[in-house]
């Protein structure tokens, strides 16, 4: 408990509540505000990209065009002016990626303050960072060591010039550019975003990281993530991001496509912290994002973990694609919302595959005045003999004038398949509550320790190295939603 | 959209009324849903398309169906509707306590009615409008005579529009029973129930209508303070069928089962969709849904239990079980909880399968036969949701449907 | 004189996964044989496999019951040819009475003997009668199969079964687990009551203590998927002393 004390107190000294509310003051390149087929030239163009890119950007922007913004979600969206935004932002002094020496002092100091040490010395042990600054990547640590073992990550924008061929098969297979509204909007401007493809029988030696950072103001992040792993294959991924505290809205529409091949394994970990908006709804990220995997080959698996605590607005849906003979998916989910928050979030399995599996945990935890909503979708088609789902979804409201609602759609085509479902909501106890209290507990840190405990079966399917911290996150959003 | 089916003489059907010419022009501008209304999207009515049906308005007599038997089995009072049509003779010498009259003359009942029931269901406004028989059964005090409403009637061309309205005075008891045995086109029974303060109804409703038929119902049940329904619907009737009730809670302390089973084989779609409206604190609601589909048949669930702001004390709960008997048999569920107060315990539960492999083996490793011990299983899945049912009398009528259904089974 | 049973050089995979590794054992008829070994050994899958359990795929050797194969045979055949098991987990049947349950296994066997159907009142009395003797109330007959039934109460249950169907073969599987002292007697009673010279049975438990009241012809350790030793009761007091290594060992 101590523990979590401290980092309260500590964090509410250092920057009020939301603690990477701070602004890098950077020269930055930027393109005319505003959305039209010369911003995607522009941005294809900035990224010295190949035609084939362009010519896809375009027809994605195209599609976007005669596509409307998704209405199905329990949000209250506010109508988006897609041309007051900037599509384009870079830090103006970044010209090598791997070159550490040459990343502006300033970026190095910002993902310090963030918690990502970028330079030699401090590095996360054994943990590769891509770290990504408004529309760029600014560094990508331990990349010897990782070619060494024949694994690549790179900025995706690398890896449309180094792997034309990879980046060309794979990009828009799991996620097609139509696939919903802002994936096409993604998939016309998407600026960066990291690459990853793990050979054959690799191993990756280590955790491979992301990490998302908007700093200019008015301007949105569209990144793309192509993950492809092949025949037994073994990665992990983790993301993270946070954004400055500003009064407008920001949007961030990410893509995030994986590809898991026979015997192949894809563990993706997030721990979205944007900048959820001011406790009067102020302000905030409308973070919209498609992840999508397909378990292409047999016995192959692919897991998603999230714990998501911020955005002002969250729609959202990580899900996989059972194509293999006993291939597996796993999602597990952390989704808290306060203040005015609201998350739509939640998963969707397709069973294809025979004996292909399925797990669902689910923890929305609503406080505040805000909307938390599980929405998740299990289809069983008629090829998934003997499939299995087990789906668990519970709600923790935290007062009396938030929401917390759970949305399953089941659909089952095959009798032989089996699907359980259940769902539960409710409050924290009294009864948990007294004895905390009773044991000289005070109440925000027991209800910091009760709802860590209710999130425990998703925190422990995190890698190790990010459990403390998002405990610690889970307690810092919490504040302010008891007495 | 409006409605590609076609009802000839629906101007004819409704004389100046404005709550009923209202719900006529709500029909006529919106007509069955179209293919992206989210609360259809599992069951379509694309069979109806292009179709043309005249409703009847006249009582024909018909030979008496097995509804008339079961209410003799329990002495019930009955009201018959032939093609949705009431029976006069029936109206007249009601029990003790229980008052019929027409609804069509009482523009505040019919206003009240409207409110009532599921509000983007197209019966709540067709029925209404074209309203073969409408009748107000008024309960005072305790009634210990359960009463029957028979439903019988043929033809493929015809279309059935019955609309009861079942009011409850404060602290009356009723049994009762609605029985749907029609081959006729389309049946359309619209039927609010309302339960005033400490007042307590126990209901059951046995669909069987022809296999041909679309039986489409919609049902609004608002419930007073400390009253109480205990409901219970088994479907095995109707090409398609869809069974909707939207329950309001509008008085503190009322308790709500509504539970359901429905078999389909062939090609039958069956429904249930519920909707528990938790708009005031300290009521429980308890459902228990199950399904048993063979052949091609499709099964529907869908059921949302909405928790009001300020619904403190809410007991919500919704256990929702299909059994898949073919290969071909689709289930779909969508069980939802949407929940606005903090001190609520709500919880729901939803399963997909095969028979249980192990219950199987456990009961052949005892000698008895494969078939048998399918049989012995399907049966207790579905009989077990009847024994939840506190009133035997109701209970008793219900069983022999059941095991005539698994009966069809054996022999197939 | 044939075997009643005879078990030859069985071998038996879960999944892909072998479990059992060659056992090969004979019971006579009238023999009481008792099973020990360390948890995971495979002891009910090897009554899973005696009682033809779908997904326990026998992979080598043979099961012969009076001298004849089981192995093409399914569950309930098995079953009406005399083998009965006592589930270690016997799994509840919510909706299927326990009457009915328990008169359709009996009947099963008289339908397939080309007799009449058991009369109802006749049975009924029957089985209280000898439900009585197991300390099992009239208000647990009419309840669920095993559902809601505590540890004991389960185990009791499967002995009543036992009573009522009469098999020449029962395999009891960790009857004594979850039973105190006094349930412990009453389940050995039962169970020595229906000790006749043409019943066998194999008894598979952990403890000693079972075998204190119902005493074994022979005693057999199982480890590893193969039975490593072989003795009279003796032995079972030895494992009682010294646990299950020395045997893994000698093997
Ligand atoms: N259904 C199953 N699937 C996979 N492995 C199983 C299954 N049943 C048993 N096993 C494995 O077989 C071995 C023997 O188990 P079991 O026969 O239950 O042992 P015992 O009864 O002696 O404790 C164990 O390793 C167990 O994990
Ligand atoms: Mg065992």
């Amino acid at each position: 408990m101590a523990a979590t004390t401290e980092t309260i107190e500590q964090v509410k000294e250092a920057t009020g509540t939301y603690k990477y509310g701070f602004v890098t003051d950077i020269e930055s390149d930027k393109a005319p505000k505003g959305l039209n087929e010369d911003i995607v030239r522009f941005i294809s163009a900035r990224k010295e990209e190949p035609e084939w890119m362009l010519e896809w950007r375009l027809k994605a922007y195209r599609r976007w065009l005669t596509m409307e913004s998704p209405d199905w979600a329990k949000l209250d969206i506010p109508p988006i002016d897609y041309q007051d935004s900037y599509y384009y932002s870079a830090p103006k002094t970044v010209k090598k990626l791997d070159s550490l020496d040459e990343v502006d002092p300033e970026l190095l100091a910002t993902y310090e303050k963030l918690g990502i040490p970028l330079n030699e010395q401090k590095r996360l042990a054994n943990v590769a960072v891509d770290a990504v600054f408004d529309s760029v990547s600014v560094a990508t640590t331990f990349r010897e060591e990782l070619s060494k073992a024949g694994v690549i990550f790179c900025p995706i924008s690398e890896a449309i010039r180094d792997y034309p061929e990879l980046v060309q098969r794979y990009m828009g297979l799991v996620v097609p550019v139509g696939d919903n509204y802002f994936a096409a909007l993604n998939s016309a401007v998407f600026t960066d975003g990291s690459f990853v493809y793990i050979p054959k029988g690799v191993r990756c030696p280590m955790e491979l990281s992301t990490y998302f950072r908007i700093n200019e103001q008015n301007t949105g992040q569209f990144e793309r993530t192509l993950i492809i792993a092949e025949d037994e294959a073994y990665v992990s991924y983790l993301e993270g991001c946070t954004a400055p505290q500003r009064d407008e809205n920001q949007l961030h529409a990410a893509v995030v496509e994986l590809v898991a091949m026979t015997d192949a394994e894809i563990k993706y970990s997030t721990v979205q912290n944007w900048y959820p908006g001011d406790e009067n709804g102020k302000g905030g990220i409308y973070n919209f994002v498609t992840k999508r995997g397909v378990c292409r080959g047999d016995r192959a698996k692919i897991s998603w973990t999230q714990v998501e605590t911020g955005s002002a607005i969250t729609w959202k849906y990580p899900s996989c694609v059972l194509r293999g003979k006993d291939s597996v998916g796993e999602f597990y989910s952390v989704a808290l919302t306060n203040n005015h928050q609201q998350a739509d979030t939640g998963t969707k399995m397709i069973h294809i595959g025979e004996g292909s599996r399925s797990t669902i945990i689910s923890k929305g935890i609503s406080a505040g005045l805000s909307q938390n909503c599980y929405r998740g979708l299990v289809h069983m088609q008629p090829t998934a003999e003997n499939a299995r789902n087990f789906t668990q979804c519970d709600s923790l409201l935290i007062g009396d004038k938030c929401g917390a609602h759970t949305v399953p759609y089941i659909v089952s085509r095959n009798p032989s398949a089996k699907i359980e479902h259940e769902a539960t909501t409710s409050r924290i106890s009294e009864d948990q509550m007294f004895y905390c209290l009773q044991r000289g507990i005070g109440e925000e840190d027991a209800v910091s320790l009760i709802v860590n405990g209710f999130c425990k079966e998703v925190m422990k399917e995190l890698p190790m190295e990010f459990v403390v911290e998002a405990q610690k996150l889970i307690g810092i959003s919490l504040e302010g939603s008891v007495g | 959209m409006p409605a590609s089916m076609t009802l000839p003489d629906l101007a004819s059907a409704t004389a100046n009324s404005g709550v009923r010419s209202s719900a006529l022009a709500n029909w006529q501008a919106t007509g069955w849903p179209g293919p992206r209304v989210e609360s259809w999207r599992f069951t379509k009515l694309a069979l109806l398309e292009g179709k043309t049906f005249a409703p009847a308005h006249d009582f024909a007599d018909q030979p008496a169906g097995a509804g008339m038997d079961a209410a003799e089995s329990i002495g019930a009072h009955v009201l018959r509707f032939v093609n949705g049509v009431v029976d006069p003779s029936d109206i007249e010498n009601a029990p003790e306590g229980v008052n019929i009259s027409a609804l069509a003359a009482d523009e505040d009942a019919m206003s009240h009615l409207r409110q009532m029931v599921p509000p983007a269901h197209p019966v709540s406004d067709l029925s209404l409008a074209v309203m073969s028989a409408g009748i107000i059964i008024d309960i005072k005090g305790r009634v210990d005579m359960p009463l029957m409403l028979s439903f019988e009637g043929d033809g493929a061309t015809t279309s059935a529009h019955p609309v009861v309205f079942v009011r409850l005075f404060e602290g009356s008891y009723l049994q009762l029973a609605e029985w749907h045995a029609s081959t006729a086109g389309l049946s359309a029974p619209l039927t609010g129930i309302d339960i005033a303060a400490g007042a307590r109804l126990e209901q059951v409703k046995v669909q069987t209508d022809g296999q041909a038929t679309t039986h489409l119902a919609a049902t609004g049940v608002t419930l007073g303070a400390g009253a109480s329904i205990d409901g219970f619907s088994l479907s095995t009737g109707g090409r398609l069928a869809r069974l909707e009730t939207h329950v309001c809670f509008a008085g503190e302390g009322a308790d709500c089962n509504l539970s359901a089973i429905y078999m389909g084989r062939g090609e039958q779609h069956q429904d249930i969709t519920t909707y528990m409206d938790h708009a005031v604190p300290n009521c429980t609601s308890n459902q228990i849904i199950r399904g048993v589909l063979d052949d091609r048949s499709r099964g529907v669930y869908q059921g949302r239990v909405h928790v009001a702001p300020d619904a403190q004390k809410t007991d919500g709960q919704q256990m929702a079980r299909a059994l898949l008997l073919s290969r071909k048999a689709e289930v779909d569920a969508k069980p939802e909880l949407e929940i606005y107060a903090d001190d609520v315990v709500c919880a729901h539960g939803a399963t997909v399968g095969e028979l249980d492999a192990t219950q199987l083996f456990y009961l052949t490793s005892r000698g008895i036969p494969k078939d048998v011990a399918r049989a012995m299983l399907i049966e207790a899945f579905l009989i077990d949701t009847i024994e939840t049912i506190s009133n035997e009398t109701l209970a008793a009528i219900l069983r022999p449907v059941a095991q005539a259904w698994m009966a069809e089974q054996e022999t197939l | 004189m044939t075997a009643l049973l005879e078990i030859r050089d069985l071998h038996a995979s879960v999944g892909d996964k072998p479990i059992l590794k060659g056992i090969s054992l004979t019971i006579n008829p009238g023999e009481v044989h008792a099973i020990m070994g360390p948890n995971g050994s495979g002891k009910s899958t090897m009554s899973y496999v005696l009682a033809g359990r779908d997904g326990y795929e026998v992979t080598g050797g043979d099961i012969l019951m009076n001298g004849v194969s089981m192995l093409e045979m399914e569950p309930d055949e098995r079953a009406r040819a005399g083998m009965f098991l006592a589930f270690q987990y016997p799994v509840e049947l919510p909706g299927v009475g326990g009457m009915s349950f328990l008169r359709a296994a009996v009947n099963a066997r008289h339908i397939e003997a080309g007799e009449d159907e058991v009369d109802q009142l006749g049975f009924v009395k029957l089985v209280r009668g000898k439900a009585r003797d197991l300390g099992i109330d009239d208000a647990m007959l009419k309840r669920a199969v095993n559902v809601g039934f505590s540890g004991g109460e389960k185990k009791r249950y499967e002995i009543l079964q036992m009573a009522l169907l009469e098999p020449t073969m029962a395999v009891l599987d960790e009857t004594d687990s979850g039973l105190d002292v006094d349930a412990l007697r009453i389940v050995s009673e039962g169970v020595n009551l229906l000790r006749d010279p043409g019943r066998s049975m194999l008894v598979i438990t952990h403890y000693q203590r079972l075998l204190d009241h119902i005493v074994p012809d022979y005693v057999h350790i199982l480890a590893g998927g193969k039975i490593r030793k072989s003795g009279s009761k003796e032995l079972a007091l030895e494992v009682e002393e010294s646990g299950y290594a020395g045997i893994d060992d000698a093997a």
